[in-house]
């Protein structure tokens, strides 16, 4: 677990899901540029760990991960009653409309492409989310 | 007259025809001249008669002499036939008329084997020969006894002793030379027809053993049924792939020996069998069918997917059977699955690094690490660009791999088509104002509905636009709707430089594209290829005209919507 950037106690929380560190690296300057705060897991297992402690604000889930995949642990978020409110991102590498409309129908609130959608689209994207209001 | 033969056998046959004239020749005339010899001694008669059978035998020595010069000119071997029917004709009218007509026994033994000599070359030999040796025959008697003909009595002597035997000897001696004549030709018919046979007999045979070799070294299984499907043929290959051996295969069901599942496993039953299905080869109009995607059932239960080739045999136009050629393809599905692995595992390991070089410029420009300046704004620009165009790249390869092995998704629907169209101009806005390029959409009086996949026929257009958008320095590039009857014709048109055929007929293939270099103006090549490919699944056409004044027009046609 990596707590990196926890700068603020009323900062809203963003867990980001991802084995591929340089992306998470990405996401997660992203996001600091957006004041939110970041905490990592590499693998769906230590992911779906994660949303069961922390209850982050929002969780930005890739879908091919190690252990656990990106639909399972959505599934899991979303099954329980408890975690079922927190926002999900799903983004993937692959851009395959078959894998978009499953996410979506387990209840991801969007989805992007991994290498496509700049980090900081997908942060405005967050911030429309979480602060509405703001935008 | 012509020789009735202009096959390859003409030279042979006339061969043989002048030498069997010539050995009959020699086994009459040296007798007879040996007996003459005995009788009379050599007087004056008897030496003008050894002086004439010498010069004939002399002369047609030289022509058997001559018959087997090896000389290619069939015309050669014609004239020569000729000269033989010719020489013939002299001969036998001579002797004929020398002899007295049937009185002479000699008269008879030139008269058959000239005949059937002259069968060995046809009708139209023999008729001229039999014919017009009687002919002449027949005149030069009337004109001897009309005493025409100086000397006096140089036909048979006997005839002249009592005239009134002239009209019916000289009436039944044409008789019966007109029907020896005839005689000669209907044996010489059989003859022929014989020799015919017997050639036709071994090209048959000369098939039979290539087809057999054929059969037995294919590298495929081959089964051939009757119309009630009963196996009534095997090769060793079929064996080998079924575990059936041959007696135990032929004479029974196909459907029993070799049982048939679909893809999901479950029996096909016989009626449903391509392989059985005669009616319906029928219709094919006696062409090769294809079958995939389905598996045979082994002799001891275990099953292999096949790809197969079934023609029916006709004969008399009907068909009397059917043949089936197939092969196990276990090991080219495991290869095609191996590639599509490979490509799909290479794309994703290349797509997740450029994917992090460009998120890490997005992060640079987005100004995630500070203030850039112009000129590092400028490079990370240029550096997302070529990361963009990789990702391209990797997707269209991974796209076509889908595409070839035929295993994509395909959802057909009516779809409109202004919207597509609408989508299409959104999408490449940024692109076309990046070249300062203009679109123009030319829409039909109607709105047109097609039935495709909205999702293929837009990646489809897209391609196809981006090319043109690539392709395009200055002006405007315009999508122009219409429709044909059955189709809505999208011709994407722009006024870039154009392409030469060659470059045309190459667009569309992959091989070429690969092996070309890299484009310029910064399209990945394989787009159009790709839309190609898209275009055929909705059951369209795509086709390019192009001139290097005017620019290019892609056109795409894609069925319409009925009713």
């Amino acid at each position: 677990m990596n707590d990196a950037g926890l700068h603020s106690t009323n900062a809203k929380k963003i867990l980001i899901v991802e084995d591929e560190l340089p992306f998470t690296q990405i996401y997660r300057d992203a996001m600091h540029m957006y004041g939110y705060n970041v905490i990592e897991a590499e693998d769906g297992e230590e992911g779906l760990r994660m949303v069961k402690v922390y209850k982050p604000d929002l969780v930005l889930l890739d879908l091919i991960l190690p252990k656990l995949n990106g639909f399972d642990v959505l599934q899991q978020i979303k099954a329980s009653d408890e975690l079922k409110d927190i926002p999900v991102i799903v983004y993937s590498i692959l851009d395959d409309k078959p894998n978009i409309e499953r996410a979506m129908k387990l209840g991801a609130v969007d989805f992007t492409f991994k290498g496509q959608t700049p980090a900081v689209e997908v942060a405005n994207k967050i911030r429309a989310i979480l602060d509405p209001k703001e935008k | 007259m012509t020789v009735p033969f202009s096959s390859a056998e003409l030279k042979q046959r006339i061969r043989w025809y002048i030498k069997v004239r010539w050995c009959y020749l020699v086994a009459i005339a040296v007798p007879a001249l040996i007996a003459l010899i005995i009788q009379h001694g050599i007087d004056h008669q008897v030496l003008l008669d050894i002086k004439i059978a010498s010069g004939a035998l002399l002369l047609n020595g030289v022509m058997v002499i001559a018959s087997h010069l090896r000389i290619r000119r069939e015309k050669f071997f014609e004239v020569l036939a000729m000269g033989q029917i010719v020489f013939d004709i002299v001969l036998m009218t001579g002797v004929f008329f020398f002899n007295g007509g049937l009185e002479s026994p000699i008269a008879m033994l030139y008269c058959i084997p000239i005949l059937m000599a002259g069968a060995l070359l046809g009708p139209q030999a023999v008729y001229t020969t039999g014919v017009s040796a009687t002919t002449i025959f027949v005149i030069l008697t009337t004109l001897d006894f009309a005493n025409v003909l100086k000397p006096d009595n140089i036909v048979a002597p006997q005839l002249h002793d009592n005239p009134n035997n002239l009209f019916p000897s000289m009436i039944t001696t044409a008789a019966v030379m007109l029907t020896i004549t005839v005689i000669a030709d209907f044996v010489g018919h059989l003859v022929r027809q014989r020799s015919l046979l017997a050639l036709e007999l071994e090209s048959v045979n000369i098939e039979k053993a290539k087809i057999e070799a054929i059969i037995k070294t294919m590298g495929n299984g081959l089964v051939a049924t009757d119309p009630a499907g009963v196996i009534t043929l095997v090769n060793d290959n079929f064996e080998y792939l079924t575990g059936w051996q041959r007696h135990e295969a032929v004479g029974h069901q196909l459907d029993d020996i070799l049982p048939m599942l679909d893809e999901n496993g479950k029996r096909v039953p016989p009626a449903d069998r391509p392989s059985l299905h005669i009616s319906d080869l029928e219709s094919t109009n006696g062409r090769v069918r294809s079958v995939t995607h389905y598996s045979y059932v082994r002799k001891d239960g275990t099953t292999f997917p096949f790809t197969s080739h079934i023609a029916p045999i006709v004969f008399k136009r009907q068909i009397i059977g059917l043949t089936n050629v197939f092969d196990d393809v276990t090991a080219s599905q495991k290869l095609d699955q191996l590639k599509t692995n490979f490509v799909a595992l290479a794309s994703h390991q290349l797509k997740t690094p450029i994917g992090e070089i460009k998120g890490y410029v997005d992060n640079l420009l987005y100004g995630v690490g500070g203030k850039l300046t112009k000129k590092q704004t400028e490079y990370l620009g240029l550096v997302r660009d070529i990361s963009e165009h990789c990702t391209k790249l990797v997707t269209d390869l991974l796209d076509i791999t889908i595409l070839e092995r035929g295993n994509s998704t395909l959802d057909l629907k009516p779809v409109r088509l202004s919207p597509i169209i609408q989508q299409l101009a959104h999408i490449y806005h940024d692109r076309l104002a990046k070249k300062g390029l203009s679109l123009h959409i030319v829409k039909p009086a109607h709105e047109l509905t097609v039935v495709a996949d909205s999702d293929k026929l837009l990646e489809a257009l897209g391609n196809v636009l981006a090319n043109a958008i690539a392709y395009s320095k200055h002006g405007d590039v315009t999508i122009q709707t219409e429709a044909t009857k059955d189709f809505a014709l999208i011709s994407i048109k722009d006024k870039g430089k154009g392409m030469d055929k060659a470059t045309v007929s190459a667009l569309f293939d992959k091989d070429e594209l690969l092996s070309a270099a890299p484009t310029a103006e910064g399209g990945t090549g394989l787009g159009l290829y790709l839309a190609k490919h898209l275009v055929g699944l909705q059951n369209g056409k795509i086709s390019v005209i192009s001139t290097s004044v005017k620019g290019t027009t892609i056109c795409i046609k894609v069925p319409l919507m009925k009713g």
